[in-house]
């Protein structure tokens, strides 16, 4: 099983060594070391200040640290390494604290933009975007008219699930979020719960999520952390899934929400624009 | 068990004695510097300053210049599907740069080329048309097309440029775009940098041929007959060299404006407070930079005695 073009087994999704972060004389982290292995799911918890999205834009390449080193997929952590990941296959993708989409263009097309951009790379048809696109935020319940609505109209829920559609949309391999249930409504939540937990029983994706919500890493089966002033700290271990099931395997009956999601996830995995002829699912 | 009054529950512990520490003046305005003894300047500060200077003005003019091989660089790394997103927005950008600007400059280039006629005339009555004719070339063709048009561009969509790159930095675009695998040098910078290269180039041809249009109408008007005069003036006054010229101007001054406005639009150290300064650097360095490029390239070319002047 490979990541990419890398050995799954050789490198670590993410890894941290001794990262610290100072701003001026205060110590944002100090001495962090955290290892994300290939398909494992980590949900670390932090109160506030305590360094969740410090730690995200580390592993994104947003912010430099200013002692330590931060490999993803084997690789420096810098800002430009999602773009030269992705045409490797390692698609590395994050959720900022802001959702960060375009205001002068409609939730769709801030969907739709990416999948263009990166056409080539996943082997799809331009005129294929906006159809994938809408799939992508139908997933994250998102629908008309909302979904020819501009950013700035929709509620701050909205706005984080059209952020979330665009990183559904691209098929990540690495996902890490920075606190992805911050300040959005229960519905919101639901549905975004409802996407992470199809992402931790996927076996070919890391996630790392960081959450002031000391209960999600257990809510969606993934191993859990504390960032404390010592470090990133253990706090439970999870089993998450079993090795080497399928990830439809793992889909809980009970759960037809998960299902859909994994489902459509899956069907991603093997591109029907490529196959028409190959059925997506069972 | 024996109550306790309420009296000694409220009795407080005894406050310590106030610690106070003198606090170093850190304000260039604090009364407090004023009585520390005023140092005289040394040779070594005059130095340092330069120094420093130097330094600074070399890191922007490194900021500013790189965005070229920059852009460049991340256009031909990308995938083609990022190129063809690149080249739809380089499209757009021509569109808000060049096309919205045309009614203005349009009415700019008839102005201005009415008011160089009838300022040579009134300031010179006698004057031959034909030597109008040189006058308008040098003065219109050569000079005021491309650096009027350029300085129109920088303060209508220089100050865009700047303020919308500054806000998609502010509102976290900029790093949803990189994290998300998308190059804000390809699908950002690189369409500014060509549609304000473009959009001057092509604004400063339609500056020119509407003011030498209104001046042509504003001779005719004066004398009849005047026309023919002042086409043959400026036919033989215009010189093959004009046109490189021409081109050089325009399309490096849109090339440095793009440059200029882009590379203060995306500052890192830009926060909400300090992006409309950043604007308005962006528009008067632009205005510096396109005034100074146009002063060289003239001076080269009448110092390669390209000028025809007789």
């Amino acid at each position: 099983m490979s990541l990419g073009a890398l050995p799954i087994a050789a490198v670590a999704a993410v890894e941290l060594e001794r990262v610290s972060v100072r701003r001026g004389a205060l110590s944002v982290l100090e001495a962090v070391d955290l290892r994300l292995e290939p398909g494992d799911s980590w949900v670390i918890f932090g109160e506030n200040g305590a360094g969740k999205s410090t730690l995200i834009q580390l592993v994104s390449g947003q912010l430099a640290p200013s002692a330590g080193a931060i490999w993803v997929a084997g690789m420096r952590a810098k800002p430009e390494l999602p773009a030269r990941l992705f045409s490797t296959g390692i698609r590395l993708m994050t959720l900022l604290e802001q959702p960060g989409l375009a205001p002068g263009v409609s939730a769709l097309e801030n969907v739709a933009l990416p999948l263009r951009y990166h056409a080539s790379a996943l082997s799809l048809h331009p005129d294929q975007a906006t159809g994938l696109a809408r799939e992508a935020l139908a997933a994250l319940a998102v629908y008309p008219p909302d979904l020819h609505s501009l950013p700035d109209r929709l509620s701050f829920g909205l706005q984080r699930r059209v952020a979330l559609a665009r990183i559904l949309a691209l098929r990540p391999r690495i996902v890490l979020l920075d606190d992805p249930l911050l300040g959005v409504d229960s519905e919101s939540c639901q549905v975004i719960e409802r996407v992470l937990r199809s992402w931790v029983r996927d076996p070919n994706l890391s996630l790392l999520c960081t959450s002031g919500d000391r209960d999600l890493g257990a809510r969606l089966g993934a191993r859990s952390a504390d960032l404390t002033s010592d470090g990133v700290s253990q706090r439970a271990v999870t089993p998450t899934r079993a090795q080497n099931h399928p990830a439809r395997q793992l889909v809980s009956a009970a759960d037809p929400g998960d299902a859909g999601m994994l489902h459509w996830y899956s069907g991603f995995r093997t591109p029907p624009w490529r196959s028409p002829s190959t059925s997506k699912d069972p | 068990m024996q109550s306790v009054p309420p009296s000694a529950l409220l009795r407080l512990p005894p406050e310590p004695a106030p610690v106070i520490r003198p606090l170093r003046p850190t304000l260039p305005y604090d009364p407090r510097a004023a009585e520390e003894p005023p140092t005289r300047p040394s040779v070594g500060d005059g130095v340092a300053w330069v120094g420093r200077g130097g330094i600074r003005a070399s890191e922007l003019l490194w900021g500013v210049f790189r965005g070229l091989p920059r852009s460049l660089a991340a256009l031909i790394s990308a995938e083609t599907s990022a190129r063809r997103e690149a080249r739809r927005s380089s499209i757009e950008q021509v569109f808000h740069i060049a096309y919205q600007s045309l009614p203005l400059m349009l009415t700019a280039g008839a102005l201005v080329g009415a008011l160089a006629a009838l300022q040579a005339r009134l300031v010179a009555p006698g004057l031959d048309t034909g030597r109008l004719g040189q006058i308008l070339v040098t003065l219109v063709v050569r000079e005021l097309a491309p650096l009027l048009t350029a300085w129109v561009v920088a303060a209508r969509s220089g100050t865009a440029i700047a303020t919308e790159l500054g806000l998609m930095r502010q509102r976290g675009e900029i790093a949803s775009l990189e994290v998300l695998g998308l190059s804000p040098d390809a699908l950002l910078v690189f369409p500014r940098l060509v549609a304000s290269t473009l959009g001057v180039l092509v604004l400063a041809i339609y500056f020119g041929l509407f003011a030498l249009s209104s001046a042509a109408l504003v001779v005719t008007v004066q004398s009849t007959g005047a026309f023919g005069e002042l086409v043959s003036g400026l036919g033989r006054f215009l010189v093959w060299q004009d046109l490189p010229l021409f081109v050089a101007k325009a399309a490096g001054m849109g090339l440095l404006l793009g440059l200029v406005t882009c590379f203060q639009g995306l500052r890192r150290d830009a926060d909400a407070a300090s992006l409309p300064r950043f604007a308005g650097a962006a528009v008067v360095g632009s205005l510096v930079a396109c005034t100074a490029l146009d002063l060289a390239l003239t001076g080269l070319f009448y110092w390669l005695g390209l000028g025809g002047l007789r």
